[in-house]
């Protein structure tokens, strides 16, 4: 009861200066939302990283010449094939192609390449040469569409028309969004890359336990072989994503860090009017646990609304928008990357970590100042 | 018959470790007794607010005893203290010391906040002490658009919020006029009547002569300088 009715009256204390409340408030929300974006997208990126590379191969065999990636020999195929355990191999041919009108990078895929994702497909997947489907991204900055044209420059300079004949509807773009999928033979063509030649080999493992020892083998029979595995790829991503969330969370642990000393500094700086609240509160029978509490309330007040409108502002952000600002910072160079809608999560730990971070030091420094200026004896409110 | 407060020899110091200490209460007994009125008076500066303080339990003496209703309150830890305080007394300061952005109701309620009373036994209380100084009409307005008059009839409802068995009032009559001045102690002569303990300071000599006033101490540099009944 003692604490419901000292609630009743912190709430009230703090509508009674709207000006201030709000200015602390929107400061605040504007703090955890970015701190709340920055974690939500690096989860999210790298869940989505996960499942993504859930379809692909367990195994990838790229060949390397003096450390550099190297188009593999298709023969080599049977090599690995030989090997127990491998369940199949497959030559695939993908490549990257710059387009200057748009100034942006194409991911090219043969149709053997593109993985079992590509089912998600409005239209069809391309059949004949001269056929194509599109990731959105290349659509939207290209301006094109099921059954539009598409003139890309070959490896001989001269212009190739392609027939658009689908377009990519992933549920999540990330791998997608910069895809161009055309028929092997095409593609090969398209890149001038001879027969004998595939870009790498995408070989599945019948018994997952048995990838390192297959990728060891494979190592052994072609020395100048680099298997990757899926997990190894995973770890990659995660490093990346991770490195660069941890870049941005630094940076706005600093710009939390400044918060906390201007809220500190505004704090311990009580304005005479709160100060003499006080001592008004004391003359009449508050106990310094009392007025503590009241100060505890008003800050935990405060500070919990501006942590649920952060949060949910990060999370619209995040989650209906894209992430509009902050997304490209983590995502990396890519100018087609997919304008992200990873799927809604809500992990509690995730929340109680960010929670506590930021609502503790400032009710603490909420009810630090208050504490000093309430052990004082009342009778000094007598004489003011 | 025990009195209600008895202090013994007490003595209050301020900052005594420095060298501008002040001892504004030099060794004062005095004993007051259920129903009393009583009246501090003396010259500004003889310590009235000091020995005021230290009979309503707002601080602890330097020195000396400070007994209510029995139990020794001068050695109780503060929380305790506070208790004794609100339950007993009752403060209308000099300075009246309301917050003037709250509404004359919501002043009146602030000392019931931690008597963990529900809300309407709040509301049920505040529009009984604002009943008792005929305020009720005022009662949602906010105390920065009152008269000084008013305000002061406010601090008086604040202070009786808790049905305090002392009321402790320092220099009363001080912003009023000569007519308010009757009219506040025609107030406080019917408080008495109904039962309550009095300690006033004033240096006030209309007050000090009030029939109301069973007993005048004289204060003279934080001493007993005579405690006659009137
Ligand atoms: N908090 C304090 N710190 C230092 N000195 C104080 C403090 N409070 C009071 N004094 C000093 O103690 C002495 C007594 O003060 P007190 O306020 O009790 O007198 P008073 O009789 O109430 O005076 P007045 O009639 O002017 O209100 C004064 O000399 C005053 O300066
Ligand atoms: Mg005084």
């Amino acid at each position: 009861m003692r604490h419901v009715k000292i609630l009743e009256y912190a709430l009230a204390s703090l509508l009674r200066r709207p000006g201030k409340t709000a200015a602390i408030l929107v400061v605040y929300t504007l703090m955890i939302a970015v701190l709340a974006t920055v974690l939500l997208l690096t989860h999210a990126l790298k869940t989505e990283a996960v499942n993504l590379l859930a379809d692909g191969p367990e195994l990838v065999v790229q060949r390397t010449m003096a450390g550099r990636h190297e188009l593999v020999p298709v023969e080599a195929a049977r090599t690995v094939a030989a090997i127990p355990g491998v369940g199949s191999v497959t030559p695939r041919v993908w490549g990257y192609y710059y387009d200057s009108l748009t100034e942006a990078n194409y991911t090219l895929q043969g149709v053997d390449a593109a993985d079992s994702s590509l089912e998600l497909l409005d239209g069809r997947l391309p059949q004949a040469d001269g056929e194509c489907a599109i990731g959105a991204g290349v659509a939207a900055v290209r301006r094109v569409g099921l059954n539009d044209d598409l003139i890309l420059i070959d490896a001989n300079n001269i212009g190739a028309i392609f027939t658009i004949t689908g377009v990519f509807r992933a549920e999540s773009r990330l791998l997608t969004e910069d895809l161009l999928v055309m028929p092997t033979e095409s593609l090969r063509r398209f890149f001038g890359m001879p027969a004998y030649l595939a870009t790498d080999l995408a070989v599945s493992v019948r018994n997952p336990n048995e990838i390192n020892t297959v990728a060891n083998k494979v190592k052994r029979l072609l020395p100048d072989s680099r298997p990757i595995s899926r997990k190894e790829l995973l770890r990659t991503y995660h490093a990346v994503f991770d490195w660069r969330g941890g870049m941005l969370l630094a940076l706005f642990a600093s710009a939390l860090l400044a918060f906390c000393i201007m809220a500190w500094d505004k704090a311990t700086g009580l304005s005479a009017g709160e100060r003499r609240e006080i001592g008004i509160l004391k003359a009449v029978g508050w106990d310094t646990a009392d007025v503590l509490l009241l100060k505890a309330w008003e800050g935990l007040a405060v500070s919990l609304l501006a942590f649920l409108l952060g949060f949910a502002l990060a999370f619209g952000l995040v989650f209906w928008w894209g992430a509009p600002l902050l997304g490209g910072v983590l995502r990396g160079w890519s100018v087609l990357f997919p304008e992200l809608r990873p799927t809604p999560y809500i992990d509690l730990y995730q929340i109680a970590t960010l929670a506590f971070l930021t609502i503790v030091p400032y009710v603490a420094s909420t009810v630090i100042p208050a504490w000093r200026a309430a052990v004082t004896d009342p009778d000094e409110v007598m004489r003011q | 018959m025990t009195p209600l407060i008895s202090i013994v020899d007490a003595r209050k110091t301020y900052h005594p470790q420095r060298p501008d200490a002040v001892e504004a209460v030099a060794g004062i007994s005095l004993r007051i007794a259920a129903g009393e009125a009583v009246a501090l008076c003396g010259p500004s500066g003889s310590g009235k607010t000091s020995l005021l303080t230290l009979i309503g339990c707002m601080a602890r003496p330097t020195s000396g005893r400070v007994t209510v209703a029995g139990e020794e309150v001068s050695r109780l830890p503060e929380r305790f203290l506070t208790l004794v305080r609100r339950r007993t007394f009752g403060f209308v300061f000099q300075q009246y010391h309301l917050i003037p952005e709250l509404s004359v109701r919501d002043n009146v309620m602030l000392p019931l906040y931690p008597e963990a009373l529900g809300a309407q036994e709040m509301v049920r209380r505040a529009a009984a002490a604002l009943n008792e100084v005929e305020l009720t009409p005022l009662a949602a307005r906010r105390v920065a658009q009152l008269s000084g008059g008013e305000q002061q009839r406010v601090a008086i409802a604040r202070a009786l919020v808790n049905r305090p068995q002392v009321l402790i009032a320092d220099e009363p009559t001080a912003h009023l006029d000569s007519r308010l001045s009757v009219e506040l102690l025609d107030r406080l002569a019917a408080l008495k009547q109904a039962g309550l303990t009095l300690v006033v300071a004033t240096h006030d000599p209309l007050v000090c002569a009030h029939p109301l006033i069973d007993r005048t101490v004289r204060l003279r540099d934080g001493r007993l300088d005579g405690d006659a009944a009137t």
